[in-house]
């Protein structure tokens, strides 16, 4: 047995955390959820020198409050101890600014080994960093990397072995602040003389001056009844801070950490060269960032990701949805058919349906990892989200939500992975929720079979209406979930923009391949076990016709009739259709098809006598409203780490879509 | 003057900061803190970009309107 070592990566967002992932444990790397949040957990894990290393990413944060979940996971790992390394990665060229979040690490008497990411971009900056200085004022093992260019890398590996077997034993640098601070400590101290605290003292007072929300609830619960003494004493120095330096006292203390770590940058900042700050990338963030501008260039990229997207995708999409709907198949016909007849239609319309599903994604899912990662590492993304801040603030949302939500109109299962991007594991989840009601293309057929049949004069402008309705209740929705979940989490109030730069793609391609992986293992699982069922539904009891009359799918179509009746369908057809609709929007036309005995060209025709134009735009509503399709909820399953959110969505969905779908045909009758 | 009516390329001197106690500590954390110097690199229309500390920050009108700045 080899033996373990667990590596915990912090630092702040964007130093690099995913490339280190890369370079040090390649395609290892597993993704889910830490228990009981969306916030994404990645663990990975590489051999050396005999010894198993696993590294687990923690969430990118700039502090260790708590005043948002990402915080709260990163410091309550911190605090529960399962590892035996904390590594700070640091992005050298903002060295001041992420030696704030090491100082936070020294105060709740964590050791970390100091990782210096990005050496190879310093040059660029014109100065050169003094590891020994470093070394010497943190007490802490320091390593200069480029994880991109995977350099340093084994010193780093060793210096994780050394740390964790005890043959190096980093000292730490206690941080000391200005009287002032010292002062205050002491003064609240006095309150804990004789109580046993089960966090390191020092950093739980420093905290409480930072009127830290849970550090404050447990100081309530230590203290009792001394907790009002303790906040008599907290104003009276707020007080004092505020006379002196005009400044409140949770700030007052972020302010004295902040400034203490720039001595320490600018004592190890060596041969500072003044050069003009890239005020080329400020014109370009001017001009990006100006909505004038900035709007139609966004919708410029959108329109480009999406053209790239399909045009690349459709032909392979094709090729893979033959190979599983008509060669496979073909083959089981030709070579099997001594084969039962009902054994054949498991592998048909059963396995090979169900595999067929999973596999066309994969193109589509593959290509759209990739432009997403072009934008998000090119620096475009944060642009954007910069951008549509303020519109979606009125929603309750961040402008991060903006562009998961433009792709939902391609298609809604690589949208919800692009939630990924997002920071704030509320407005992800929310915007998780509201994405199938961003109408995808699969959900156009059935659009375009309707009005064609009903609405030959008007097609356009029914559709507009039918994408506009679902934008709109999106947002809508958004703005009443916003209001149940956010409670206690802070607005995102900026969002960095780092450099414009080009892709490394090495780690680009790589995690591409790790998130199609999951994909495969995790929706893709869901999304087969949905189709086998729907199978069993359509095709027994046995010897009855493929999703005919007689089936249990028929029969449930029957069964949901009353349901259906107020919203002017009064066919158990369309209700089927609406069943193996879960599977895919696409299938709703082609079932219909089936049902009628039609070609879907002779369809307009039997929908003409089975609907009228006011149920048929009931019907059009509701296929839009209705359901997520299995691979959305499963998209949803796997990124919210369980069947809650998915299963919310579901019941929200389902409800609203009759609600309106009833609305809407009773409204039209009734003009 | 408030953040948000800062003229392009201007650097000011932060004075005091609005809202909760999470968003101040919060933006100390990355250097805007009262005393501190920043860079209003872009003004409205659209978010306004400051720099400060070496990076660029993108903050919404309505939390620059909550920043009180004097000449620095």
């Amino acid at each position: 047995m080899k033996k373990l070592i667990k590596v915990a990566l912090v630092g702040n967002p964007n130093v690099g955390k995913t490339a280190i992932m890369n370079a040090l444990a390649g395609t290892s790397e597993k993704v889910g959820n830490w228990p009981g949040v969306t916030v994404q957990k990645k663990t990975g894990c590489y051999s050396f020198r005999g010894f198993e290393v696993e590294l687990v990413d923690l969430p990118g944060i700039y502090s260790l409050t708590s005043y948002t979940i990402e915080e709260k996971v990163t410091r309550n790992f911190l605090l529960g101890g399962d590892y035996d390394v904390v590594a700070d990665v640091i992005d050298v060229t903002l060295l001041g600014r992420n030696l704030y979040l090491t100082l936070e690490l020294l105060e709740m008497g964590i050791k970390p080994v100091i990782v210096l990411n990005k050496m190879d971009e310093l040059e660029d900056y014109g100065y050169t960093i003094d590891k020994n200085v470093l070394e010497k004022l943190l007490k802490l093992p320091v390593v200069e990397i480029s994880a991109v260019k995977k350099k340093g890398l084994d010193e780093l590996s060793e210096t994780f072995l050394m740390v964790a077997t005890g043959d190096l034993k980093p000292e730490g640098f206690t941080p000391l602040y200005s009287d002032t601070l010292e002062n205050a400590i002491s003064l609240i101290e006095y309150f804990f003389k004789d109580v046993k605290l089960s966090y390191p003292k020092r950093w739980f007072l420093i905290k409480l001056l930072e009127k830290d929300p849970e550090v404050t609830e447990w100081a309530r619960e230590v203290l009792g009844e001394k907790f009002t003494g303790l906040s008599k004493e907290m104003e009276r120095i707020e007080e004092e801070v505020l006379r002196k330096f005009r400044c409140d006292l949770p700030s007052f203390v972020a302010k004295e950490r902040f400034l203490l770590a720039s001595r320490i940058a600018t004592a190890a900042v060596k041969h500072v060269i003044e050069f003009p700050y890239e005020s080329f990338s400020d014109k370009i963030d001017r001009v990006v960032t100006n909505p004038f501008t900035g709007i139609p260039i966004f919708f410029f990229v959108m329109w480009l990701v999406f053209k790239l997207t399909f045009d690349l995708s459709s032909p392979i999409s094709d090729l893979i949805d033959n190979f599983f709907s008509s060669f496979l198949p073909g083959i089981v016909e030709n070579y099997l058919s001594f084969l039962p007849q009902p054994l054949k239609s498991l592998i048909n319309d059963g396995v090979l349906a169900g595999v067929g599903a999973v596999m066309v994604f994969l193109p589509v899912l593959g290509i759209l990892y990739l432009l997403m990662s072009v934008l998000e590492d090119t620096g475009y993304m944060a642009r954007a989200a910069a951008l549509w801040d303020n519109f979606m603030k009125l929603f309750g949302l961040s402008g991060a939500s903006v562009i998961p939500m433009i792709l939902g109109f391609g298609c809604n299962v690589p949208a919800i992975y692009a939630t990924r991007a997002m920071r704030s594991s509320v407005q992800k989840l929310v915007t998780m929720m509201i994405i199938p009601w961003m109408s995808c293309s699969a959900r156009l057929t059935v659009f375009s079979v309707f009005t064609a049949a009903f609405f030959k004069e008007h097609q356009s402008i029914v559709m507009l209406g039918l994408y506009l309705l679902g934008v709109f209740l999106a947002l809508g929705l958004a703005a009443v979930l916003t209001r149940f979940l956010a409670e206690g989490e802070v607005d995102e109030f900026f969002i960095e923009l780092p450099p414009y730069k080009l892709p490394a793609w090495n780690v680009v391609l790589n995690q591409t391949f790790i998130e199609i992986r999951e994909f495969v293992t995790k929706a893709g699982t869901v999304i087969f076990a949905v189709s086998v069922f729907i199978w069993a539904l359509a095709s027994l009891p046995p010897g009855s016709t493929y999703a005919g009359e007689e089936t249990f799918v028929g029969y449930l179509g029957k069964l949901l009739l009353p349901l259906f009746a107020p919203l002017g369908i009064e066919d158990w057809k369309p209700i089927v259709a609406l069943i193996f609709g879960a599977l895919a929007k696409e299938v709703v036309v082609g079932t219909m098809g089936a049902l009628y005995g039609s070609s879907e060209e002779g369809l307009g025709k039997a929908l003409q006598s089975a609907f009228t134009p006011e149920s048929a735009v009931a019907f059009l509503v509701f296929t839009l409203l209705y359901i997520p399709c299995v691979a959305t909820i499963a998209a949803i399953k796997q990124e919210s780490g369980g069947w809650r959110y998915p299963l919310l969505a579901v019941a929200i969905q389902l409800s609203v879509a009759w609600v309106m779908a009833f609305l809407v045909f009773n409204l039209l009758t009734f003009l | 003057m408030k953040l948000v009516n800062v003229p392009e390329g201007k650097s000011v001197r932060v004075v005091s900061i609005g809202g909760g106690f999470g968003v101040r500590n919060r933006l100390a954390a990355i250097g805007v803190y009262p005393g501190a110097v920043v860079k209003v690199v872009k003004s409205p229309p659209g978010p306004i970009i400051i720099e400060v500390a070496g990076s660029r920050m993108a903050i919404g009108k309505g939390m620059a309107a909550k920043i009180e700045v004097e000449e620095a």
